[in-house]
This record gives C-alpha cells, sequence and structure tokens, in this order.
C-alpha cells in the first residue's frame, strides 16, 4: 500500500515541478517585459532548451558525440528567414518547414554517418557544421552572406507577436516538445536508442533494426534543430552565420553533458546554464559566491569519500583540485568575463569527471535517496502462452546447411559443413578452441556472410549476411561475450526484444496513446523473466546484475522475439555450478514450449544431459555426429581434443621428485581467485612449479588455464590469494615488471608483433636488458645467439616481417622471444595450437632442451596426450580449480584426464 | 586554362599541405598507441606557437626559440594525456572526446587572456624571395621550409621509432599493448610518451606556419579540422598515407579558391571528408578489421 502511495507522491512530484517551472518561466515577463536584453535572453534559453532536448536524442540516448546540431539551428534559421522573406508566410508555417527540412536534411546527413561511431562520427558531424557555415558565408545571394540578413517577425494567424507574445509562443512549444518527446522517448523508441548505443549488434540481433532507428533519432535531432532554428531567426530578428560557430557547438554539447544526458530536466538546466552562466560571470559577486559554493560542494563530497573510507583517486581529487583552482583565481581575477571560456572548462572539467552522470543525474540519485523512493510499480505477469505460444512444427529438418564455407584471410575458419535440424531438438556442437563453432553460427545468424553454401529454414532460404533479416525469420540467438543492454534493467532488455507487441504508429506514440502498450510489453516482459527465473530482478539495470544472472537475461531477451530456433553460444560459459544446473532445466524447458536449439557449450555433462545429437567440429570440418556414448568412444574426437596419443618421439627425462630435500620452488600460486569482472574464473586455485620442472596444467577450454597464465604474469589483477616466485610475492605487480623477476610468459596466440622484423621481435623480448636508444645490438648479440642456435630457422629468416611467417615459426619466435628476456621459468600457453602434429612434435622436443638448459617449464595445453608425455608433473582443472594431480606418469592413465574434456 | 598556372598552384597546395599533414602525423602517433586523438589539438598548436612568439620576443634567438616551443608542445601533449586522457581511457570509455574538447575551451580562454584577441606577425626566419623549380613555377623559401621542415620531422620520427629501442617498443605498443607489457614496456609510459610527442608535432606545424598566417587566438580553428580530414581520410593507421592526402588537399583547396573564390577553399575537402568516411571509415590507406563476437 505505502508503495502505492509514494508512486502517487513521485508522479505528482514530477509533474508538480514541472508545473511550477513552467509557471515561474510563464510568469517572467511580468517582471522583465519591458527589458528587451533580458526578454530576448529568456527566450534563447526557452529556444536552447528545445534544441538540446534534440541534441539529447543523439547524445545521451544514442551516445554519440554530434557536433552537427549548431548547423541544424542555422539552416532552420535561415530556412524560416528566407521563406519569410519570399512568401511572408504565418509564422506557424514557416516554423513548421524549418522543422521539416531540417528533418530530411538529418535523414540524409544520418546515412553516410551511420556506420561511424566515436570520433569518426564527430568528426562527420563537425566537417558537415563547417560546410553549413561555408555555405552560408558564400551564397551571398541568397543568404547576405558576412553581411547578416535582417528580418521582421511574421504574424501568428494575423496577430503581431511583440517579445513577450513570442516568448509565451516558444514557451507553448517547448511545453509540446516536452510532453511529445517525454512520450515517445520513454517508448519502446527511447529504449531502442538506448539499446542501440549499449550494443548494436544485439539490437539487430532481437530484429528492432539498428539502421533504421539511428536514422530516426538523427533525424529527430536535426529536426527539433531546425525548429529552434526558426526560432532563433525570429526571436533575434537578425541572422549572420558567425553566429552558428564551432564555439557555439562546444557549448551546446557541455550544456547537454553538464546538465544530464537522458533527460528532459537536464536539457532544460543545460539550455539554462549555457545561457546565464555568462551573464552570472559579469557579476562579481555573484561569481564569487558560485566558485565558493563549487569549492564547499567539491570538498564536502572529498570528505564524505574519506570518511566512507573510499581510496582517493583521479576522480574524486580532479574536481577538488580543478575548483580549488578556480576558487583561489576568484581571488586575482579583475573581469571574470574576459575568463568566461576558460571557467565554463574548469567546471565542465570538474562536472565531466566527479558527475559523469550530470547535474540532473545527480540531483535525482538525492532525491531517490531522501525520499526513499520505490521501485516503478509493475503489472502482473501475463500469461506465458501470450508470450511464448507452444509451438507445434513438424519437420523433419527444420534448418538445413549445406557446404557452408568461410574463410578469413587464409584460414578456412568454416570448411565445408553441412548438418540439418530437426524440428523440437536440441543440437549440440562441440569441439577445440578455434574449432569453428561460433564462426558457423554466427553465419546461420547472418552476423558474417559464407564464402558459399546455402542454409534454409522451414524449407526457405535464411537471408545471408544480416542478423536483423535472419531475427526477422524467428532465429534468435545469444552471444558468447554478453551483448546486453548495460545501462537499461533486466525488464527493458526484454521489452526492448518484444517487437510484435508495438504496433501504434510513432504520432500516437507522441501524443501519449501507446501508454496502454508499454503495459503489456512489461507484462509480457515479466513473464518470461519469471519463466527463466529472473523476476526478482525485473528493476535492476542489466550492469548490475549477478554474472550467472546476465546470461540467462540474454535467453529471456532472446525469447521475446518468440523464436522458432534459438542459438545458445555457450550459455554456462563462467557460470558456477548451481546456474550451470538451472541453465540445463531452464534449456529443458524452453524445448517443452516447441523451440528448437543449437546449443554450443564445452561443458560435456550439459551437453550430454540436453542434446539429442552431438556435431563435433575440428579445423571447420564435421569430424563426428551422434549421441553422447558414440561421441566419446570415437577415436578422432579423442584425438582431437586430447592429440596424438602416439608419441614414441618424446621421452621424459627423470628427475628429482617433488619433497626431496633438494626441491626448490620457483612459483608458487596459492589459492587465487580471479575474474574478468563477471564471474569469478578462478576459484582458489593453487599450482606449484619446482626447480627444474615441467609443468604441465590441462583440461576443457574454458576451464581457467589461460585465465591463470594471465593471472601469473600480471596481466590479470588478483582477487584473492597469492603468487610468488623464487620465494618473491609478485601479486600485485603489473606485467611490465613480473618480467623483471625472471618469468617470461609466450601467450596464447603468439602475440607476435606482426609489422616488425623478427629480428625486431627478439630484441624487444631483451628489452629489460637493453639500452633504450642505441648499442642495444651489441649487447644483445650473445642473447640472439643463443635464441639462434636453439631455433636456427629464425636466424634464416631474421629479416622478414613476423606475421608473414608460417605458424610453426612465429610459435618459435614467441618462445625465442620470451627466452630473449633470460628467463629462469617459462610459462607457455598452447604452444601447439593451430599447428601440425610434426611440428608441435619437433617444438615439443625444443622444450624439453631448454628445460635441460635449466629452464623451469609451466605448459598450459589443450591437447593433453603430448604435453603429458614430457611434463614431470601435471595438474588436470575443472571450473577454475584444480580436480587432479601428481606426477605425469601415474596421472597419464587416469580416467579422470578424459573426462575432463569429454564428461563422464 | 594555363597549365603553368594549375602546376603553381598544385606547388602552393602541396606546401599548406604538409602543415596538415604533419598535424595528421601527430593525430596518428597517439591514435596508433591508445586509440585516442586530442580534439584540443588546435588549441595545442595555437598556444605552443604564441609561447614561442613569446620568447622570441623576449630576445632569444629562433635558433633556441623554436627547440624551445617544441619543448613546450611536447609538455602540452603530455599535460593533455595525464589530466583529460588518462582516466577515459583506464575506464576504456570514449571520454576523452569531450575532456580534449574541454582542454581546447581553456587553453583558448587561456591565449585569450594572456595574448589578447589580436593577430601578431610571426618574425620570418626565410625570407620570401622565391626559388625558381623549373619551367617557372616557383616556391618560396618559406614555403619551401614547410615542406622541409614538416618532412624532415616525419622522418626523425620514424627513424626514432624505427633504430632505436625505445622507438621500437612505440610500436610494440601500437601493434600489441598486451604483448609489449610482457616483455616488460610499460605501455602507460608510451601512451603518455606518444602524446608528448604528437604535442611537439603540433607545435612545430604551428611554428612553420606562424610566419604566413600569423599568430593568433583563432589561427589553428579551420586547420585542425583540415588536419582531421587528412588523418581519417587516410586512415588514423595508414603512416605515410597522410603525404599523400594531405598534399592532396593542400592542391585541391588551391585549384578551388582560384577557379571559384576563397571562401569555398574548404567546401571540397568536406565533401570528400565525409564521403570518405562514409564509404571507408577506416580510412583510404588504413586497414579493414574483422568483427568478432
Amino acid at each position: 500500500m505505502s508503495t502505492i502511495v509514494n508512486m502517487i507522491r513521485l508522479r505528482k512530484l514530477s509533474w508538480s515541478m514541472e508545473l511550477l517551472v513552467l509557471l515561474a518561466l510563464a510568469l517572467l515577463p511580468l517582471k522583465y517585459g519591458q527589458q528587451t536584453y533580458t526578454m530576448g535572453l529568456l527566450t534563447l534559453l526557452v529556444i536552447y532548451a528545445i534544441l538540446l532536448i534534440g541534441l539529447d536524442i543523439t547524445v545521451g540516448y544514442l551516445g554519440q558525440i554530434n557536433l552537427a546540431q549548431t548547423a541544424f539551428l542555422a539552416i532552420g534559421a535561415y530556412t524560416s528567414a528566407l521563406i519569410f522573406q519570399a512568401w511572408n508566410l504565418d509564422l506557424l508555417s514557416c516554423l513548421f518547414i524549418s522543422f521539416i527540412f531540417a528533418f530530411v536534411f538529418g535523414i540524409l546527413i544520418a546515412i553516410p554517418a551511420l556506420r561511424l561511431s566515436g570520433p569518426q562520427f564527430a568528426l562527420a558531424t563537425l566537417s558537415f557544421t563547417t560546410l553549413t557555415a561555408t555555405i552560408l558565408n558564400e551564397w551571398e545571394s541568397l543568404t547576405g552572406g558576412a553581411q547578416g540578413l535582417s528580418l521582421t517577425r511574421p504574424k501568428l494567424f494575423g496577430l503581431t507577436l511583440d517579445a513577450t507574445g513570442f516568448f509565451w509562443l516558444c514557451l507553448v512549444l517547448l511545453v509540446a516538445v516536452w510532453l511529445g518527446m517525454h512520450n515517445f522517448l520513454k517508448s519502446q523508441w527511447g529504449r531502442s536508442f538506448q539499446a542501440l548505443r549499449d550494443s548494436g549488434i544485439a539490437t539487430d540481433a532481437v530484429g528492432i533494426g539498428a539502421m533504421r532507428h539511428k536514422i530516426i533519432a538523427f533525424a529527430i535531432c536535426a529536426g527539433l534543430g531546425g525548429l529552434a532554428g526558426g526560432l532563433y531567426a525570429f526571436n533575434l530578428q537578425y541572422l549572420q552565420p558567425l553566429s552558428f560557430s564551432y564555439e557555439l557547438m562546444v557549448l551546446l554539447l557541455l550544456g547537454v553533458v553538464l546538465g544530464g544526458r537522458q533527460s528532459l530536466w537536464g536539457a532544460l538546466l543545460g539550455a539554462a546554464l549555457v545561457i546565464l552562466l555568462p551573464n552570472l560571470l559579469s557579476n562579481y559577486v555573484v561569481f564569487k559566491t558560485l566558485t565558493t559554493l563549487c569549492f564547499l560542494a567539491a570538498s564536502v563530497s572529498v570528505v564524505i569519500d574519506l570518511r566512507q573510507g573510499k581510496k582517493i583517486d583521479f576522480i574524486s581529487i580532479a574536481p577538488l583540485f580543478a575548483v580549488t583552482l578556480l576558487f583561489s583565481s576568484s581571488f586575482f581575477m579583475q573581469n571574470p568575463e574576459d575568463w568566461r571560456k576558460g571557467i565554463f572548462a574548469v567546471i565542465l572539467f570538474a562536472a565531466v569527471v566527479g558527475l559523469p552522470e550530470g547535474l540532473m543525474g545527480y540531483i535525482e540519485r538525492q532525491i531517490h535517496r531522501l525520499f526513499k523512493l520505490p521501485a516503478v510499480k509493475l503489472p502482473l505477469a501475463s500469461d506465458l502462452d501470450d508470450v511464448l505460444p507452444q509451438l507445434n512444427i513438424q519437420s523433419p529438418n527444420l534448418l538445413q546447411v549445406r557446404n557452408l564455407k568461410c574463410y578469413f584471410g587464409g584460414i578456412k575458419a568454416v570448411d565445408d559443413i553441412s548438418f540439418q535440424l530437426k524440428a523440437g531438438q536440441i543440437l549440440g556442437i562441440i569441439g577445440p578452441n578455434g574449432s569453428g563453432k561460433t564462426t558457423l553460427i554466427n553465419i546461420i545468424s547472418g552476423f558474417y556472410k559464407p564464402a558459399s553454401g546455402n542454409i534454409l529454414f522451414n524449407s526457405r532460404p535464411l537471408p545471408k549476411g544480416s542478423l536483423l533479416k535472419v531475427a526477422r525469420h524467428r532465429v534468435a540467438r545469444t552471444f558468447q561475450n554478453l551483448q546486453l543492454f548495460n545501462e537499461l534493467t533486466a525488464l527493458e532488455n526484454v521489452m526492448a526484444a518484444l517487437r510484435d507487441t508495438y504496433k501504434k504508429p510513432w504520432f500516437m506514440v507522441m501524443a501519449g496513446f501507446a501508454r496502454n502498450e508499454e503495459h503489456i510489453a512489461q507484462a509480457k516482459a515479466l513473464a518470461l523473466l519469471d519463466y527463466i527465473g529472473l523476476a526478482d530482478c525485473a528493476s535492476i539495470p542489466a550492469k548490475h546484475l549477478p554474472y550467472g544472472a546476465q546470461r540467462f537475461l540474454e535467453v529471456a531477451r532472446a525469447l521475446a522475439t518468440q523464436p522458432h530456433l534459438l542459438i545458445l553460444d555457450e550459455p554456462a560459459a563462467g557460470m558456477s555450478e548451481p546456474d550451470a544446473q538451472k541453465l540445463t532445466r531452464i534449456i529443458a524447458k524452453i524445448r517443452e514450449r516447441g523451440i528448437s536449439i543449437i546449443l554450443i557449450e564445452h561443458r560435456m555433462d550439459i551437453i550430454s544431459t540436453l542434446c539429442d545429437e552431438i556435431m563435433v567440429l575440428e579445423r571447420g570440418r564435421v569430424i563426428a555426429k551422434g549421441s553422447a556414448q558414440d561421441i566419446k568412444k570415437d577415436p578422432l574426437v579423442i584425438q582431437a581434443y586430447l592429440g596424438d596419443q602416439s608419441n614414441e618421439g618424446l621421452v621424459r627425462v627423470k628427475k628429482l621428485p617433488r619433497g626431496s630435500e633438494k626441491c626448490e620452488t620457483a612459483l608458487s600460486v596459492q589459492e587465487v581467485t580471479a575474474s574478468y569482472g563477471l564471474g569469478d574464473i578462478l576459484n582458489g586455485l593453487s599450482v606449484d612449479v619446482a626447480k627444474g620442472e615441467i609443468v604441465a596444467m590441462i583440461g576443457a577450454n574454458g576451464v581457467g588455464k589461460t585465465t591463470t597464465m594471465r593471472v601469473i604474469s600480471g596481466l590479470l589483477p588478483t582477487l584473492k590469494g597469492k603468487v610468488s616466485i623464487w620465494g618473491r610475492e609478485i601479486t600485485a605487480l603489473p606485467a611490465h615488471r613480473v618480467v623483471l623477476h625472471k618469468l617470461s610468459l609466450t601467450p596464447e596466440g603468439r602475440g607476435i608483433f606482426s609489422a616488425l622484423s623478427v629480428e625486431d621481435n627478439l630484441l624487444l623480448g631483451g628489452y629489460i636488458h637493453l639500452p633504450r636508444f642505441f648499442g642495444y645490438k651489441k649487447k644483445a648479440a650473445q642473447d640472439l645467439d643463443i635464441v639462434y642456435k636453439n631455433f636456427p630457422q629464425l636466424y634464416e629468416c631474421r629479416t622478414r616481417l613476423a606475421g608473414t611467417l608460417s605458424g610453426g615459426e612465429q610459435q618459435m619466435l614467441a618462445i625465442g622471444r620470451s627466452l630473449m628476456s633470460k628467463p629462469q621459468l617459462l610459462l607457455l600457453d598452447e604452444p601447439s595450437m593451430g599447428l601440425s602434429p610434426k611440428i608441435v612434435e619437433n617444438l615439443f622436443k625444443i622444450i624439453q632442451d631448454l628445460n635441460a638448459q635449466g629452464i623451469s617449464i609451466l605448459l598450459v595445453e589443450q591437447f593433453a596426450a603430448m604435453a603429458l608425455s614430457i611434463a614431470d608433473y601435471v595438474y588436470v582443472l575443472e571450473q577454475g580449480h584444480v580436480v587432479l594431480e601428481g606426477p605425469a606418469s601415474e596421472i597419464s592413465q587416469h580416467p579422470k584426464v578424459l573426462s575432463a574434456y569429454l564428461g563422464d | 586554362m594555363n597549365l603553368n598556372v594549375i602546376v603553381q598552384l598544385m606547388v602552393n597546395g602541396v606546401a599548406i599541405g604538409m602543415i596538415y599533414t604533419l598535424i595528421a602525423y601527430g593525430f596518428q602517433l597517439t591514435f596508433s598507441t591508445s586509440k585516442s586523438i586530442n580534439f584540443g589539438q588546435g588549441e595545442l598548436v595555437m598556444v605552443s606557437t604564441f609561447f614561442t612568439l613569446t620568447t622570441l620576443n623576449w630576445g632569444i634567438p629562433h635558433i633556441m626559440s623554436i627547440p624551445l616551443g617544441i619543448l613546450f608542445g611536447a609538455l602540452m601533449g603530455l599535460f593533455v594525456e595525464r589530466v583529460f586522457v588518462h582516466l577515459a581511457l583506464e575506464q576504456k570509455t570514449e571520454g576523452w572526446v569531450l575532456t580534449t574538447i574541454i582542454f581546447g575551451l581553456f587553453s583558448l580562454s587561456i591565449a585569450e587572456n594572456l595574448w589578447g584577441k589580436d593577430d601578431h606577425p610571426f618574425p620570418a626566419i626565410f625570407s620570401s624571395s622565391s626559388i625558381t623549380l623549373f619551367n617557372g613555377i616557383t616556391i618560396t623559401e618559406t614555403e619551401l621550409s614547410l615542406v622541409v621542415g614538416a618532412l624532415a620531422f616525419m622522418i626523425v620520427v620514424e627513424l626514432f621509432k624505427r633504430k632505436t629501442m625505445y622507438g621500437k617498443a612505440v610500436l610494440a605498443v601500437a601493434i600489441n599493448r598486451e604483448s609489449a607489457e610482457l616483455v616488460g614496456i610499460s605501455a602507460r609510459k608510451i601512451i603518455a610518451f606518444s602524446y608528448a610527442l604528437s604535442g611537439a608535432s603540433a607545435a612545430f606545424a604551428g611554428i612553420l606556419m606562424a610566419p604566413i598566417t600569423t599568430v593568433g587566438v583563432t589561427m589553428s580553428t579551420a586547420l585542425i579540422l583540415k588536419a582531421f580530414s587528412v588523418a581519417v581520410v587516410a586512415g588514423l593507421d595508414s603512416g605515410f598515407g597522410v603525404v599523400i592526402i594531405g598534399a592532396a588537399l593542400g592542391m585541391l583547396e588551391n585549384l578551388t579558391s582560384y577557379y571559384l573564390s576563397s571562401g569555398w577553399r574548404e567546401a571540397p575537402g568536406l565533401v570528400f571528408l565525409i564521403l570518405a568516411l562514409a564509404l571507408r571509415p577506416t580510412g583510404i590507406f588504413g586497414k579493414a578489421i574483422i568483427r568478432k563476437v
């Protein structure tokens, strides 16, 4: 009950604030009506508010830095002015034409700007602004050029407007824009814009259509710019190209950011700041008060941070520093108005760093805190059958894939794959790293275009190379690297994908006649969240959800498109055991609704439980198909996972057993926990390497082998636990310091400097020992010789670019580069990846040689057999911790080794 | 049409184009290591040129004040990286676009108040006497200094990158940051260094150009957009592609202003920029990227 009361209170608070501000604005002319300057300024404030509401759509909702808004302001202004001069139209007609003209221009400009983002988009829009200014300046016959253009104000329905009347007109238009945009941006439109900002790929994948929405957002932004331009022209009654400068654009942009993005209030506040700040500065007392207030606010916030025990970093100290600069300089400044831009810059800097969500965002957060406002009340969940109707497709081949091929450079990522999927079944796809699983589903879902081959879905060809078109054929997918709409809540994530629910056209939405649809969408989304077990998290932003929940949310969002085929790409990656079991149950439930599923997963227990058929890929080809039992026995599959079993060429060297007195510890990893920001990849993993040993870590994909290597070498911070080498702790050291401790990692995928020569790569390997400027070659000569002795092939091609080497040579180069730092412990991450068995054998012999030269080695291998044949000691990993360890001679026959890859 | 006039215009255009190229090269320096650029680079050019002018006015000879100006530019570049770019890079956001714009605004204000809003002449080192190249085509000594200076600067930096260990480390960070860290290179320091180099190139571009354009707070407003265009049209990772595009833009501008009017000189370049961006976002000489999910 109290929540409802609170709700009403919040609603009323918001509306009464809006009314109050409107009233205050409307009454201002009574006081200032006689002062032309002040009235002009107030009118400009209202006009800028309209302009910034438009700009906020691209900057705030789309998240693009748009520097074209002054151009649209100019286009609108000149359009209105020239049309009025030519045809003497009514005021509203002039404004309407300005709006339409800028709107169309916005579409035209959006099309080339569509493929761009970040700095390129900023630059494209900036060029458009400059181009517009040039044209206005030079087309003198039309615009009057630099001389400018004087005009009078048109009549409104035959009435002549004075300054006050015009102000009220602007205010009425602002209210109209405000209400329209309020409805529009709170509807699926605003949500789609935000979705587009967070993940353009997912936007297409759920069928929203990134392209169309981007164009519409840009067009509305431009249209409002044009409308504001028309008003601008008749407010000032004088136009010159110089007014629409880059400087104004910067001020507008910063106004939006400072006011607060994605907020109508923020736009109004931003407009007020842009207009009023220069005038506040002209009064010394006001300026002094302002800086003092800023200074106090920043100090208080730092004190609060300190008392809460937060770390004092750049974010908390920089704003204080900036306003202190302002505060102290205010004592010396004779005329603050001269320093207008500088003061604005300093305030902005403080705000951008200290209040990244803008003033309005900050104020809203405080209001919510103070009034303890509850979450928005949601309707009851709708019936699941409305959202996810029971499918009953009878088809032996719902999906038919024929002779699919896809190449990247010379690599055959997918090499002639054919298969079919029966309706209502689950097809599992497994295979070692880089076998082409994700590429295959990227092709089916339209993310990549295949080089050749056919895909039939429901006996009709599936569009190629368009996520959006495939999604509209009711094929949904999730992503291995999550592509959630991070800033949206869980509920909104699902609502964004409920495309079929939104039927009302845009003008109805703006007029507020689509609220019903919104409630239906909420109810449907709730039903889906409930189905997937996330109903409690409905109003939590996706980025704040726990990792497992984020994975589930992607599944729920995919289901919202009512798919007939659902493609899941490693849904259990990084999940905890309970979550993985929950996932298994959910997938089974989804199949019961008649939805067919393709499941890529490394966890064999999940695959075995769920899949009707399993397909094994290796190097872009299908090497086996069948039930879980068949697959596990298939020698080709076992070889694909464990590598060649017969390694007569490699003989293990006898060493001192662990625990003997002379055994010295090289590396000790104790109870380490680590993650990439989401789920923990390592959970209390412990690994030791004794001096002189070759230690192997084996296990399936995604169990944390590479993560362990990254943690040891300092590329990834440790959350818990300790890493020490040669008895010294290196847990918190960054990678470039770890290497000073006689430890070197040869990373997965080799990480060579492809655009540099082989010799340069090696020299860089010795970076820590070499002089920074000259004479390094002489100093490195001896070490180079040692590497070339180990790898004679590298000497042959020392002047070639590393990128042109073969895979085996690149791997040798990567190891050679590590050797150049003269390590006592060498970490090798998947040295055999992508190499032929012959080369791998050769490589492993070299590894043994290096070990004989006294270098301890920690080896990570997916292909276990080869590693086992040279290692002294072995760790088997599952789900981020060690499940089995022991001397290699004892481990190699242990059944656990095979089950680590292919399940029990 | 007189062919000689066209060739003469093109030669003059190339001279100006080399300034665009040099600043564009500065953008590439930071983009290659950190995938960020300074949107306030124009103000950096202006402030550094003003600084050099001030040292000249103090009576310091050219031979000393020009290196001082370049050093000043390098320090400014370092300042930009530390204060305005570093945080955004740590957070892996594009916040640096906004903060470097703020840097520009701040510098502009400082310059307005320290040096005023008027344009100041910059004492020339070289005379404006012409050298005949061939067939009556001439180039002034100052123009020649632009070409030679800009190219020399880029060649020196490129030699530094290829011939010294520290330079190779810069390349290493640009190619593969993680591998660079693994061999013991501090990527943070290299990024800061690349900003310093970029600042130095911007300062030098301003100093080279100042005898022609005079020094004032708005001296680089138009210039910087062209440098941007050159960098982006060529591709932000295109290496010497900027030389060709810079020269081409300079020629195009000169021809436009001769045959149309000087007010239109920027227009064709901007149109080409928008088209180039739309058709090939990674630049004419840039590399295409494979998208991954």
